[in-house]
This record gives C-alpha cells, sequence and structure tokens, in this order.
C-alpha cells in the first residue's frame, strides 16, 4: 500500500509537472507574440511618421516652386528678365491683396488661402552694393498652435520695370505641418 | 493480502496512460500550432494588405506630387514612368465646389481635393507605365495661370485640316512644335479621312479644324472622340463629340473659348464635363489676375520712371486706354470673357494685346503686363 501511493503521488506530481510544462510553454508563446506585436506596431508608426515627414518636405517644396511660378508675380515674357524673375509691383499688389480686409477682395484672398495653405511666404530682396536687405511679407497664415515647420528656400531676381532694375532676391516659404511637433 | 486482493485481475497497464498522455499532447500540440499559425497568417495578409494601400496611396501622392510640380515649370514635356495601372483623373462639382484628384486603380482616395487648384486636362482614365505631361501658361492676353494636360502613347492625336485643301499650315503647327513630339500627333487630310485605319491605339481623338466628324470611320467610332475647332485670331468656338455613335454624330457642347493654352486643353480633354471642370479652375484665377494688373497699372502711372521717358505722355495714354479695357472685365469677368473671345479681331482681349506690343516699340516705358 506504502508503494502504491508512493506510485500514486509520483503519477500526480509527474502530471502536475507536465501540466506545468504545458501551461509555460503557452505563456512563453504568447510573451513572444506579444513582444512581436509591440515591435511590429512601434516599427510600423516609425514609417509613418517617416512618410508623413517625407510628404511635408515634398508639399514645402511644391509650394516653393509653385509660388514662384506664378503668373501673378512672375516678370512678363516680354520683359525677358529671365526665368525665375519676380515682379516687383506685381509682387507688392498682390501682398497688399492677400492683406487687405475689404469685401472686394475677399474672395480672391480665400482662393489665395486655399491655394498656400497654411504657411508664411517672404522674398527677400538683396542689396548688394548698400549690404542691405528688404523683406516682402507675402502671406501669413501662421496656425496658432505650435506645428511642425518645413522651410525652404529659392533664389530668384527681382525686377523693379518702374525703376528699371533687377536685383537678387530669394523666396523664404515655410509651410506648417497638420501635426504637433 | 494485497497480493491475494489484486490475484485474478489484470494489472493496471501503465502503456494506456501513456497513450492518451501522447494523443492529448499531439491535439494539444496540434490546437496551438494551428492557433499559432492562424494568428501569423492573419498578421501577415492585414500587413500584405496595408502595404499594398499604403504603395497606392504612395502612388497617387507621387501622381499627384509631380502634376503639381509640373504646374510650375511651364513649357516643359516631361515623361514619367510608373507601375502599370489605371490613372483616373476626376474633376467633378458638387454643391460645396469642385473637388479634383488622382485614383489609382480601384482604390480609396485619401485626398479629394489634391488637385483642386491645378487645371489638369486628360482622358478620364489613362492606363499604362507612363505619364506625358506639358504645361503652357495661359495668356488671354495677360498671363493667368497654368494648364496642364497628360497622356500617354495609347493615344492618337489625329490632326485634320480644313476640307478640300492639304494639310495645312495651321494644324501643322501643333505636330511640328517640340514640346507636343512625345504626344502621338499626326495630320491627315480630310478629304481621305472616311479611310483612317485603326492603328491598333487604345483611343483615337480626331481634331477638327472646320471639318465634320461624320466622316470619320464608323468601325473607330466606338474608341474615338471629336473636337471641332472654328478659330478667328486668338479665339474662337469649340465642338465637343463625346459620343460619336454610328450615325451623324451630335455635338455635346459648343464653347468659346480664347487663347491657344486653351485650345491645348481642349484637345487633351476628352469630354466636356472633365474640360469645363477644369476650365473653371483657370477661370478662377481671372478675378486675382485682373485685380493684380490694375493695381500694377495704377502703380507704374503713380511712379513715374525716373528719369521720365521722352514718350510718357504716350505712354500715359496707352495706360489709361488698358485701365478701360481692364475695368470692362471687373464684376463679370468669365462672361465678359466668353464674349470678348467670341467677337471678331478687334475686340477687348486683342485690343489689350496691341497697346502691350505698342509699349513695348516704345522700349522706356514698363509693359502692362
Amino acid at each position: 500500500m506504502k508503494r502504491h501511493k508512493r506510485m500514486r503521488n509520483d503519477g500526480e506530481r509527474r502530471g502536475q509537472i507536465q501540466f506545468g510544462e504545458s501551461l509555460m510553454v503557452v505563456i512563453i508563446l504568447v510573451f513572444i507574440m506579444i513582444i512581436g506585436m509591440v515591435f511590429y506596431f512601434r516599427v510600423s508608426s516609425g514609417s509613418v511618421q517617416k512618410e508623413l515627414s517625407y510628404r511635408e518636405d515634398v508639399g514645402a517644396v511644391t509650394l516653393a516652386k509653385n509660388v514662384l511660378a506664378l503668373p501673378e508675380v512672375r516678370c512678363g515674357r516680354l520683359a525677358a528678365r529671365g526665368p525665375g524673375c519676380i515682379d516687383a509691383l506685381k509682387l507688392k499688389a498682390l501682398a497688399n491683396i492677400l492683406a487687405d480686409h475689404g469685401s472686394d477682395t475677399r474672395s480672391v484672398r480665400n482662393y489665395y488661402k486655399d491655394l498656400f495653405g497654411r504657411a508664411t511666404i517672404k522674398v527677400h530682396i538683396l542689396d548688394l552694393i548698400d549690404n542691405n536687405e528688404e523683406i516682402v511679407l507675402l502671406y501669413n497664415q501662421r496656425p496658432e498652435t505650435n506645428l511642425t515647420e518645413s522651410r525652404q528656400f529659392i533664389f530668384s531676381t527681382f525686377y523693379d520695370p518702374v525703376q528699371g532694375r533687377q536685383q537678387l532676391a530669394y523666396l523664404n516659404v515655410t509651410r506648417y505641418a497638420r501635426r504637433a511637433s | 493480502m494485497t497480493r491475494a486482493r489484486n490475484a485474478g485481475r489484470e494489472p493496471r497497464s501503465p502503456t494506456r496512460r501513456a497513450q492518451l498522455q501522447i494523443s492529448f499532447h499531439f491535439i494539444f500540440a496540434l490546437i496551438g500550432g494551428l492557433l499559432f499559425l492562424l494568428f501569423f497568417f492573419i498578421l501577415i495578409r492585414s500587413v500584405v494588405h496595408t502595404s499594398e494601400e499604403g504603395d497606392t496611396r504612395g502612388l497617387s501622392f507621387k501622381v499627384e506630387s509631380i502634376i503639381r510640380t509640373a504646374a510650375a515649370t511651364p513649357d516643359t514635356f516631361t515623361v514619367t514612368s510608373l507601375p502599370t495601372r489605371d490613372y483616373r483623373f476626376v474633376c467633378e462639382k458638387d454643391a460645396e465646389g469642385v473637388f479634383s484628384y488622382v485614383q489609382v486603380g480601384q482604390a480609396d482616395v485619401a485626398d479629394q481635393h489634391a488637385l483642386d487648384h491645378v487645371p489638369v486636362f486628360a482622358p478620364r482614365s489613362v492606363e499604362g507605365d507612363e505619364l506625358f505631361t506639358l504645361t503652357r501658361t495661359w495668356e488671354a492676353p495677360f498671363p493667368i495661370g497654368s494648364l496642364m494636360v497628360v497622356d500617354n502613347n495609347r493615344t492618337r492625336y489625329v490632326i485634320v485640316d480644313s476640307a478640300g485643301a492639304l494639310v495645312q499650315e495651321e494644324p501643322q503647327s501643333f505636330i511640328k512644335e517640340q514640346n507636343l513630339a512625345g504626344f502621338n500627333m499626326q495630320p491627315f487630310s480630310s478629304a481621305m479621312l472616311a479611310s483612317y485605319p485603326d492603328t491598333g491605339f487604345d483611343r483615337y481623338r480626331f481634331i477638327l479644324f472646320n471639318g465634320n466628324p461624320s466622316a470619320i470611320p464608323v468601325a473607330l467610332r466606338d474608341k474615338s472622340t471629336a473636337l471641332v475647332v472654328q478659330r478667328h485670331d486668338k479665339g474662337g468656338t469649340l465642338t465637343f463629340y463625346d459620343e460619336l455613335g454610328t450615325g451623324i454624330p451630335s455635338a455635346t457642347a459648343s464653347i468659346v473659348y480664347y487663347g491657344d493654352a486653351m485650345l491645348l486643353a481642349a484637345i487633351f480633354s476628352h469630354d466636356t464635363p472633365s474640360f469645363l471642370c477644369n476650365r473653371g479652375k483657370a477661370y478662377e484665377r481671372l478675378d486675382g489676375a485682373l485685380l493684380i494688373l490694375q493695381r500694377r497699372l495704377t502703380d507704374i502711372k503713380n511712379q513715374k520712371p525716373n528719369p521720365l521717358p521722352a514718350e510718357w505722355n504716350d505712354c500715359l495714354k496707352l495706360y489709361n486706354s488698358a485701365a478701360g479695357l481692364l475695368q470692362a472685365f471687373k464684376g463679370d469677368p468669365t462672361g465678359s470673357f466668353a464674349t470678348a473671345a467670341a467677337s471678331t479681331p478687334g475686340g477687348p482681349l486683342p485690343a489689350l494685346e496691341q497697346v502691350n506690343r505698342r509699349l513695348l516699340n516704345k522700349q522706356d516705358c514698363p509693359l502692362i503686363y
């Protein structure tokens, strides 16, 4: 009987051990799966952030190029001032319209607000003789909350048709992203 | 005593329990393994699906970026290689306004307003692995905005001259132009149009200068559209035939246009709603362009060049004349535009161009545009 009891105890212990082994296997598998999923979601969210950042940069470059190419600010073809030339009078006229608060220019302002989005666009005119810089603020729709900025600079020339003077200039475009910094 | 009790009984078989245990372990392992595999199968499937969606969205973004960037470089023809897909150029209008985008295949669209401000004139869908783009500045007569035309090498554009003549110089100017060389444009005589052969293109677009689309072979009509152009000076009338049918084709719409760039845009728009929707985007710029031009003109008159040119008084007369012409468009620019474009040479738009050219001859006076 003692032997029988010992044999039964041994069997039970073995069964418990085996049950424990199975349970441990399941726990370890679940643990590995959880680690795998955490790792996967971290990597994928990282790549999403990278993609978003890339798209913001592309958006800023596109906006800068498009601003420079706008017929509304570009020098006329007949003026023959070369590519990338900004007409001083057109630029100032557009800047005044966009800064205006009158109702007669509202539809035009809304159009450019839609076109440029959340951005700040400035033209820096360089006077190399007097070592001076004049800044013309063309457009400013800086959001109140702190968002990431993507900035682009493009060199151009600035032509005043009345004075007949052409100066070096550059376009400074800051585009505000949709996500917080 | 135990021995006596147990005498006659069969000894307990340790193998049966072991067999049961083995079976249980086997079943357990099988179920566990299946669950494990199922989990990873679902995971991989969702990853693949997400990846495909991501690729398609990335492709849509890439095409939209190409188009937006190309709009910034006028008179440039570009060929872009892309994965073979069906690229749909959508421009539609609802109660809230225009929405315009590129859809790749049947995928969902991330941004339905991606191309709201870029006039893109293209067939409804462009299938293939290449995209041809060309941008033109629409000058009417002052520069208003950039128009973009898009297609690939699967469309044949047949430029048909006026009836009763050899291929004339006017339609030939389209074919000779370097920037259009990439598109499949072919001059053709109207006298032989009825025998035009099918050369295996997916689509045919017949551009008839003062011609009749009835002459287009019936065999080609299910994959063809036509545009009849009646040109005078810089403007004219466009008659669209979106469906040719088998009998006498009936016109879809007859629209007035001004400017060579707008004519080119009509050639590449294979249907009327798409042309009108994208033309509307170009007209949106008209208000702003007019206002800027008017203010610029005022500044030129007020600021006066220093030193004052000898012909300043003559220039001032021309500026005042131009101001009057620009004022005529204010308030109803698109309506006046259409009327002006439909008028005979000497109407307000050609008159404005003439004033600017006279200023060009003055040399020292700033131009209007």
